[in-house]
Order: structure tokens, then sequence, then C-alpha cells
């Protein structure tokens, strides 16, 4: 096998493990593309079947987290030469750890990468080349991509794939594999994005990424990352007290035209900064003004907190979230309001602090919650910011992933949830101003994620919210046995190879299952009720009939596995029959249903009304018929132990009887005898 | 109108009890029957009544000394003792009846064994009837009882204990 790895397709002769993704599409699983690995995905050679070019790249994703699935058919339709074209996504099991992995496969890129990561040193590039080969091309395929209403969240040199020594289109990376801003440096991200942890970050507009392609210009241009070494938490800062353009480009020799193009993309007011069509009329030639970037407005008297002065409202927000008591002192001694409307001047914000802090106090309901006082304070004073509960930092639309993120993390989610549960979400909705009516759909799906994490029963609760708000999340179940399944026609399949394990828990359901399939194949909660009320007939009940409804619409068409694992399960619905005979009956012909595993058949069974009714009535007649059975006995019985009663009762009577009945002879016959005997 | 109809409403209801009440008497009582019938019968037979009366001693004693409400001993007598006059009185009718025919019958001692001995079957059938019925009885008890429980057995077997609201 020889493969090249400078920019051409490799050249395989020992081919190895094939493996087919749809109908068009096939991995070879013998071939890892190391090179091309991204963010928690692994690269493997691909090709369309039939074509001896490995000209595809597929992605098997396993990093527990949830790649952007939802966003592959729109993508495929995406095609631009600087973006790689996803060709076909679905499940395939990973070679390295023979599980089931959410694949999608992408046109192999024709270069390298171009820097391995974001702390290169390079000879800059001329204005003229990146304008041409980078630029042009990238906001190319960034205006494709806004067209298709998608954000691609991945846009960093180390993420491009490019040559800077040849006059080649530059061309992006995949944006897939995993929730956008997991493995984004923060460099590249927004103020607001750089504030929150990676997953937290929610989806990417295309005013996020025409920021991180003036980052990389930026970077072109220096022919380095002088920022780099700088600490996340330490660079937003300086991002938010000099503004991204001055901190990245302040006194640096550039044209007057490359100089207003890069404060257009970096400026830190998203409602300013350019999107793709503007760069692309700026590339036509068509110059614009972008407008100073506002650093903010600054206080005459700084604040100290925890030894640090602070004179913007931005960073002092940021400084408070991690200084609750600090927050609930100056809040308490009216301190913070004194200091805006006072040293900061500033009469709306103050006005933002009482409407919070007013909220804070409806939504505490008269009890002391110095965390949730903080999020209401740090809303105030940054609007633009994420949420901040309990040292976790969450943008509204990054609520799911967080989630997520702290479920894989196996930390408590509960910060996250109060913040749902509060009123935090429609305040903070109230303090963006003309952007409001744009988040009206966000508010709608945030209360409807309220009202289901609210309730503790199977199929709500924090599982349900995951489920909803990460259309990639796969069924967390441990039933899953950690394999991708978000598609209703992969998880019996799934859930049938781990029937056939050992060591499984009694019974094939948990909360994750329930609210995994209320949210991906819209099954009714209520199904669920039975395993909240601890009703173990109505358990098995809806077991059966979720399954045995997946399994008539999905298939497989044969469970033995699933099947014999409810099989013991289904001896409370058995004795639910009265009928001792019919209830062997049904055990036998379970047994061999279940053999032939088919649950639709096996819920028809031990479901089927009429038959229940059926037993119940004959059930009862022989009840009462045991009861009369029951008298006569005792009837009889008290007739054995009295015999002078019954001789008087039956005994005297019968001696009337048989003596009448002589007498009545002797007479008739005397009578004859005296009229004709002579 | 209302006048009219004010007699009506207006019965002596111990007048109309005392109605129902004579009538549920003469029914109810064999003895007041048979005494009526005696009386009929001496009366207009009276041959007939010579043979009767004496013949038919041993049911009226059997009445007397019969304790049961239902006396069904004395009806017993009475029926068998009735069939050992009924021939004297036929070969009464047929020799003229007359006084001497009558006295002819009782001067016969067959004929006191005929009407006596017939009371003396109907006490014979009062005494051992009765003791062969329990016995009989007891017997047909004792195996539909086997035959309850075997049914018992089978109902239980087919729908559990709990078809005699006992626990399973």
């Amino acid at each position: 096998m020889a493969e090249a790895d400078d920019g051409n397709l490799p050249q395989i002769t020992d081919i190895g493990d094939l493996k087919a993704l749809g109908p068009k599409t096939e991995v070879l699983l013998a071939h890892p593309q190391p090179e091309f690995d991204s963010v928690g995905a692994k690269a493997y050679a691909a090709r369309f079947k039939g074509n001896g070019r490995i000209d595809l790249l597929a992605y098997f994703c396993n990093s527990g987290l949830p790649p952007r699935s939802d966003i592959v058919p729109t993508l495929k339709n995406v095609n631009h030469t600087s973006f790689a074209r996803v060709v076909e996504s679905g499940m395939l099991k990973n070679p390295a750890d023979d599980k089931n992995n959410f694949v999608f496969i992408i046109e192999r890129p024709h270069h390298k990468r171009y820097v391995k990561d974001d702390q290169f040193v390079r000879q800059p590039l001329a204005e003229d080349f990146i304008v041409k080969n980078f630029l042009t091309p990238i906001t190319a395929a960034l205006i494709e991509l806004e067209m298709a209403g998608v954000g691609h969240g991945q846009i960093r040199l180390s993420n491009m794939f490019w040559k800077d020594n040849m006059p080649v289109p530059a061309e992006m990376g995949e944006c897939i594999a995993v929730p956008s801003g997991v493995g984004q440096p923060v460099v590249y991200e927004t103020v607001e994005r750089g504030l929150c942890s990676p997953a937290a970050r929610g989806y990417p507009t295309i005013l996020d990424d025409t920021y991180a392609l003036g980052i990389c210009v930026a970077f072109l241009l220096l022919g380095q990352n002088p920022l780099r070494g700088i600490d996340d938490k330490t660079l937003t800062r300086m991002k938010i007290e000099k503004g991204s353009f001055n901190l990245l480009l302040a006194n640096q020799r550039m044209s007057s035209g490359m100089l207003e193009l890069l404060r257009a993309l970096l400026i830190d007011d998203p409602h300013m900064r350019w999107k793709p069509t503007t760069i692309d009329q700026w590339l036509g030639g068509q110059r614009q003004t972008a407008l100073p970037a506002e650093i903010g407005r600054r206080a005459n008297r700084q604040l100290n907190i925890a030894g640090q002065d602070y004179i913007q409202p931005r960073p002092l927000a940021q400084a408070l979230a991690d200084n609750v008591a600090k927050t609930v002192e100056l809040v308490e001694s009216g301190e913070l309001d004194r200091w805006i409307r006072r040293s900061l001047m500033d009469d709306q914000r103050a006005n933002f602090l009482t409407e919070c802090l007013t909220a804070y106090q409806e939504n505490a309901g008269g009890q002391r919650r110095d965390d949730m006082m903080t999020t209401y304070v740090c809303m105030a004073l940054d609007p633009l910011a994420p949420f901040v509960m309990k040292g976790m930092r969450v943008m509204p639309g990054g609520v799911g992933f967080a989630m997520a993120e702290a479920l894989r993390a196996n930390i408590s989610v509960q910060p996250i949830a109060e913040l749902l549960t509060g009123k935090a979400i429609p305040v903070w909705a109230e303090l963006q101003g003309d952007d409001k009516p744009h988040l009206v759909p966000l508010i709608q799906s945030m209360e409807k994620m309220k009202n289901m994490i609210e309730k503790s029963i199977h199929g709500y609760g924090p599982e349900r919210v995951i489920y909803e708000l990460c259309p990639g999340m796969p069924c967390q179940s441990p039933l899953m046995g950690g394999h991708y399944v978000n598609s209703v026609k992969d998880f019996l399949g799934v859930l049938e190879s781990m029937a056939k394990q050992s060591g499984k828990p009694r019974e094939p359901m948990d909360r994750h299952i329930a609210a995994w399939l209320c949210a991906r194949d819209r099954k009714p909660e209520r199904l669920f009720l039975p395993f909240t009320q601890n009703d173990v007939l109505g358990q098995l009940m809806t077991m059966l009939s979720v399954y045995g409804d997946i399994q008539a619409k999905h298939g497989p068409e044969k469970v033995p596995g699933l099947c014999s694992w409810l099989l013991p399960l289904m001896e409370p619905t058995i004795q639910r029959f009265h009928n001792r005979v019919m209830r062997e009956e049904l055990r036998k012909a379970l047994r061999e249903v279940a053999e032939k595993g088919n649950l639709a058949l096996m819920s028809k069974m031990v479901g089927d009304s009429r038959l229940i009714e059926k037993d119940t009535r004959e059930f009862d007649a022989a009840r009462k018929y045991f009861s009369a059975l029951r008298k006569e006995t005792q009837v009889l019985e008290a007739q054995i132990k009295n015999p002078d009663a019954v001789a008087i009762k039956y005994g005297r009577p019968t001696a009337t009887y048989v003596g009448s009945i002589i007498a009545a002879a002797i007479g008739m016959m005397t009578i004859l005898r005296g009229l004709f005997g002579g | 109108m209302a006048d009219k109809k004010a007699p009506a409403k207006g019965k002596d209801p111990k007048a109309a009890a005392g109605k129902g009440g004579g009538k549920q008497k003469k029914q109810s009582n064999p003895l007041t029957v048979l005494i009526m019938f005696g009386g009929i019968l001496l009366a207009i037979f009276l041959p007939t009544a010579c043979i009767v009366l004496p013949g038919l001693l041993p049911a009226m004693v059997a009445f007397v000394v019969d304790r049961d409400r239902e006396k069904a001993a004395a009806i017993t007598v009475f029926a068998l003792n009735s069939a050992g006059v009924l021939p004297l009185v036929v070969d009464l009718v047929k020799k003229g009846h007359d006084f001497d025919a009558a006295f002819t019958i009782l001067g016969n001692p067959a004929s006191w064994m005929m009407m006596y001995g017939a009371a003396g079957m109907g006490w014979l059938l009062v005494f051992f009837i009765p003791p062969l019925v329990v016995s009989l009885m007891q017997a047909s008890a004792e195996s539909r009882i086997k035959e309850i429980a075997d049914q018992q057995g089978h109902l239980r077997k087919t729908w559990g204990n709990a078809v005699a609201g006992e626990s399973e």
C-alpha cells in the first residue's frame, strides 16, 4: 500500500475491509487518514462505489458529544469548491472500538491542512495573495452557507486545507463532528461565545463565522497568532477591554482597504459586523465604511473586585460572575446602582439593573438566592454575554449542548436546569432591544423546555431537554452500549444486540430511552407514566406496545433476544388471567412467539382485552358456582349429622305417600271387585 | 257517590280477618275433616257406620297419639286402616246394607284382623320407612359430597384458590 499525503489522492492497492454507507459510497476501514482527523472524529479513506479514485473522506464521530447531524441534509446541497460537500451520512461500526458511530462522508480536500494548530509562526502573506486565494473563495463558500441558513462554526486556520506557495483556493474543513464551539480556540470566537465553555456556545451565526474569518485573515497577514500563550479568560477580557481589532491589529501597517475590512470583521458589536455578502461587495471594489469599534462606556471611578479595578460594565459583569458574595454586597449596599448612575452615567443600564433585580425577587420567591441574584445582575450589566449560573456560562442557544456536555462529564445539570426553570431567559429577551422579535422562537422553545424539565416523570426531565435541543444527540442510555443511536430505525437493532449480552439490567427501558423516544419518535409521554407510578404491569405493556410499534414500523423483522429479555417480565400479565389452563397455554404460546422474535404479536397476545374480559366473566361464573357447591355441601353435611330431622322431614311423608298409594291400590281393587267381581 | 263508597271503605277489618281465619282453620285441621266425614257416614249409612267406626278406631287413636303437626303417621295409619275397612263395607253393601249383615261381619274375627291388621301395617310403614329413607338419603348425600368435592377440586385446578375466595 502506498498513500500520498501531499494533497494528491491516495494510491491504494490493498483495499482491505470495505463497508458501504448508503447506496453510493463505501468506506475503506483499513485506511485511516490521520492527517485529516478532526476534533472529535477520526478520518478514513472512502470512495464512490465502483470508482477507483479514493476521493472521499469518512469521519467517524466518537467524541461523546452530539454531532451536528441535523445540518447534514442542508449541507448536502451546499456546493462550493472551498467547502467540502457532504456526500452521505449514516451509522457504521467504528473499527477502533466496534461501536456504532455516526459517520459522514465529505469530498476529500485537495490540499494538506494549512497549519496543525494555532500556535504557528510562518512567513506573513501578501494582502493580494490572501484576498485572491483565501478571502475570495472562503467568502463565496460562506455566502452559500448563509443562503442555506447554516453557520460553519469551525473556521480557523487549523481547519483550512490550503497551500500558501501556490495560487490555489483555500478549502474549509468539516463542521459536523462536534457541536459548534467545541475544539474552536477562543481567539477565533467572538467575545460572547469566548466567555462560554466550548459546548455551551450554541449554534453559530454567519456573523460568528465572519469574525473567525477576520481573525484568520489577520493571522495570515501577521504570519502568526500574536495572542498565543494567553489563557482564554485573560484573552476574552483583553478583547472586551480593548476591542478585538485593537487587540490584534493596533499599530499594524496595512492598506487602508484591508484595514477597513478587518475593522468591519473584528468589530465586537455583532450588529455592525459585515456579513459575507458585504465582504463580497468589498471584494468587488465597493468600499464601505465600517463604523469604529465602540469599546463601551467607561466609568470615571473604578470598582475594585478581587484586587482588580474595573471601569467598564462588561468586564465588571464577568468579574462579578466569579464573586457572588461581592455582587450581593454591592447590590444590597446600593453601591452598584450608584456606580452605574453616577460614575458610568448610564441610566439605561441602571434601569436594566432595577428590572433584573425585580425579576430576581419574583423568581426567588422571597428566599435568598445569591447565585440567582448574580445571574440577574450580570445580565443587566452585559445583556449580550452568556448566562451565568453557579460558575457556568451558557449562551441561550447552547443550553442543550451545555447539558449534553455536563451529562458526558458526569457533572450536575442543576445550574442549567435552574436557568430554564427561572425567569432569566424571558428577562434576558426583554433586554435585547431590537433583536427581541428574532428571539421569539428561542423564547418559545425555552418555555417548552421549562415545562419539560420541571416534570420528573419518564419522558420528561433534563434528558428530554437534551434530546429536544440537540437533534444530533444519540440515546444516552447505558442500554445502547455506547453505540450511536439517533434514529428509531436503528434503535431496536442495537437493543437486540445488547439483549444477547450478560449483565444487562432487568428491563430494557430507562429514563433516557423514554425521553429519547418522546423526542425522536414523538411517543406520547403518558405512555411512560407506569414507570413513575411503579405499575409493573403497565410498565410491561408500555414496553411491549412501544417496541412492538417500532418493530412494525421500522423493523427489524425478528428480535428474539429482546423478546426473551421481556419474557420473564411478562409473568404479571399472564397472572392477570384467572384460568390456569389459559395461563399455561399463554406461557407456551409466548415462548414460541418470543423465539420467532415478534414483539407486536406478543403485545397483542397479552393485551387482548376481549380474552381478558372473557376470562373475567368465566371466573365470576366459576366463583358463583363454587359458592353454590359449598352451600350444597353444607346442607348435605347437616343432613348427615342430623338423621332425626331427615326422618321427620322426608321419612314420615314418604311413609305417608307409600301408605296412601297402597291404600289407594287396595281400595281401587276392592271397589272394582265389588262392582265386577260378582 | 262519596257516601256510597264510604261504607265499603269502612268495612270492619276484624270481620274480614275472621272470615279468612275461619277458612284457614277448616283447611288446616285433618281431624275436623275426619270427624265431619265420620258424621256424614254415621248419619247416612248407619250400618256402614257400625263397621267403619269401630274399624277405624286405630286411625282415630293414631290421630290422638301423633304429636307431629303434619300428622304424617296418623295419615299413614288412617290410609291403610281405611284400605282394611273398605272391603268389609263393600261386603256389607253386597249383603243388603242392613244391621244384620253389619253385625254378621263384625262377628267374624277375620273382619277385625283385616281392619286392625291393615292399621298395624300402617304403623309398620311409619316405623320402618323413615329410617330406610334416612339411610338412603345419607348414602346419596355422601356420594353427592364426594362429587361436589371433585368438582370443586377441578374448579380450583382451573381457576386457583381465588375461585373459593381464598388467597393464592
